[in-house]
């Protein structure tokens, strides 16, 4: 049956094929094929919606911007309380003891009237209301200078420009409004990219996603979304809320780079929180 | 849920390890059908082309050769179809003109009537494994099939289980059964190619020895009426 020439055939065809199981399985030809999967897998879910959470809470928990206002407001009030009383006592005997306060009576005569309604004050207390107002309105004229003492260039400054981080005074600066309309263009974007897949329609839908995105001023992912919190979360969705925050992150990692208005972006759009609404993307 | 693209992904002994069983019978199967296809190949390719350069070369010397009968005890005792188509006339032609009274017209059938036989036994002998590679093309792709479509069906079967339609669970199970027909069309694919080159190689040694059967039928026909 089988003679010389087919054991030949068969020894070298065996040596062959084990060949060629070899080199694929030492992996000549795997390249080709899964580094694209690895975030290009089929788990795209398309988002459409994209709700802004306004860019507020940044700006809140830096301390910088809020702590200034805050300050502004109560150093008139406090500015002449506290200067009067301290003044007074001061003020008959050193000058030199306060450096700070010296310069006020030097430069003002008001001083030496605070020290009246400063020790009347207990006595009475409309000449207080009345002592009040005016160093009110003198401390708002040059007060620059008492303030300036307390509060150091802060006060000035502070508003103004200044203070620390430079993030501070322009996310300041980008509007409620401009947010929302960064929140709309960002939606638009991130639409084609938010696939939900399978999960439309499911109990999935309900997961409500918010993630912290940064961008460089480019359009590009500064560092990757992280997710903040996930709302929505109950028993019958629960084994999805890992998939439907994957999907956010998707969406935002394929949609790049971001197309957004250059001027809104420091303050704005380089580091915010984003909401994930799959009912309203979907 | 991303998938691991780890490179041992495709290697055919991991895609092979995780099939299902059905699978790796069939996978089993259509990798010894493989081996059987290109032993077949190698084979009767390299056999059938020495087989009709030697046919050549046995007709050339039988041409130019003086004497049949001495040729006959020489090169034409070889293993060769032409040399076989060669001996079956001139044993039938020997037994023909053994007695006194000669029938021209039935010996001259005889002779053609043998020399054709022993041009189709050769054929047949020639031909003999070439069924194989016939029934390995046209039969391997659906084996293949076969081995994806229980791959896939354990797949959607591991979907329902898990309630999980992320790829990374299906995709591994979609891999294996289409490794399947991956190596159902690598069993085919040759075998159909073979089959049609051997095939003509094969009709092309066929025609040759019935050309020779011919001029040799002649040259004996001409020979009984000297004879006669």
């Amino acid at each position: 049956m089988i003679d010389r020439a087919e054991k030949a055939g068969f020894g070298v065809a065996l040596i062959g094929h084990a060949a060629l199981f070899a080199v694929l399985s030492l992996g000549i030809f795997t390249t080709v094929r899964l580094p694209p999967a690895v975030n290009e897998p089929l788990d795209v879910i398309l988002t459409d919606e994209v709700g802004l959470r306004s860019a507020v809470p940044n700006p809140a928990t830096e301390a910088p911007a809020p702590s200034e206002a805050p300050e502004t407001g109560p150093p008139e009030e406090p500015a002449p309380a506290e200067p009067t009383p301290a003044p007074p006592e001061p003020a008959p005997t050193p000058k030199a003891a306060e450096p700070t306060p010296a310069p006020k009576p030097a430069d003002k005569p008001k001083p030496a009237e605070k020290p009246k309604p400063a020790e009347k004050a207990p006595a009475k207390d409309k000449e207080d209301a009345s002592d009040r107002r005016r160093p009110d309105r003198e401390t708002k004229g040059k007060a620059e200078k008492p303030a300036g003492s307390r509060l150091g260039a802060n006060f000035l400054k502070g508003i103004s420009d200044d203070p620390k981080g430079k993030a501070a005074s322009p996310r300041a600066a980008v509007s409620g409004a401009a947010m929302q309309g960064l929140a709309a263009a960002l939606a638009r974007q991130f639409k084609p990219c938010y696939e939900l897949g399978s999960l439309q329609g499911t109990s999935a839908m309900s997961i409500v996603t918010t993630l912290r995105l940064r961008y460089k001023p480019d359009g590009t992912v500064a560092i990757e979304p992280e997710m903040v919190e996930q709302t929505g979360v109950n028993d019958a969705n629960r084994s999805y809320a890992r998939q439907m925050s994957d999907i956010a992150r998707r969406a935002v990692l394929r949609c790049t780079p971001v197309k957004l208005p250059a001027e809104l972006y420091e303050g704005g759009w380089n580091d915010f929180q984003l909401r994930f609404i799959p009912s309203q993307l979907g | 849920m991303t998938i691991a693209p780890t490179e041992s992904l495709l290697s055919p002994v991991t895609l092979f390890m995780q099939a299902d069983f059905v699978v790796k019978a069939v996978m089993i199967g259509l990798v010894l059908a493989s081996i059987w296809t290109w032993t077949i190949i190698l084979a009767h390719g390299t056999r059938l082309r020495r087989i009709s350069k030697a046919n050549e070369a046995f007709e050339r010397e039988f041409w130019k050769a003086e004497d049949i009968d001495r040729f006959y005890d020489g090169p034409g005792r070889s293993d060769l179809p032409s040399a076989k188509v060669f001996s079956a006339g001139v044993s039938e032609w020997r037994r023909s003109t053994k007695g006194d009274r000669i029938d021209r017209e039935g010996t001259r059938a005889r002779l053609a009537t043998s020399m054709g036989v022993a041009v189709a036994a050769e054929v047949d002998r020639l031909s003999d494994r070439l069924n194989i590679l016939a029934t390995i093309g046209s039969v391997a792709p659906f084996v293949g099939l076969f081995g994806t479509v229980w791959g896939i069906m354990k797949s959607f079967t591991d979907i329902a289980a898990q309630q999980n339609t992320s790829l990374g669970v299906v995709a591994p199970g979609i891999a294996e059964a289409l490794f399947a027909t991956a190596l159902g069309l690598f069993a085919a694919i040759p075998a159909v190619i073979a089959y049609n080159r051997l095939t003509h190689v094969l009709n092309r040694i066929e025609a040759r020895l019935h050309r020779f059967a011919d001029g040799f039928h002649a040259t004996l026909s001409r020979e009984l009426e000297v004879e006669g």
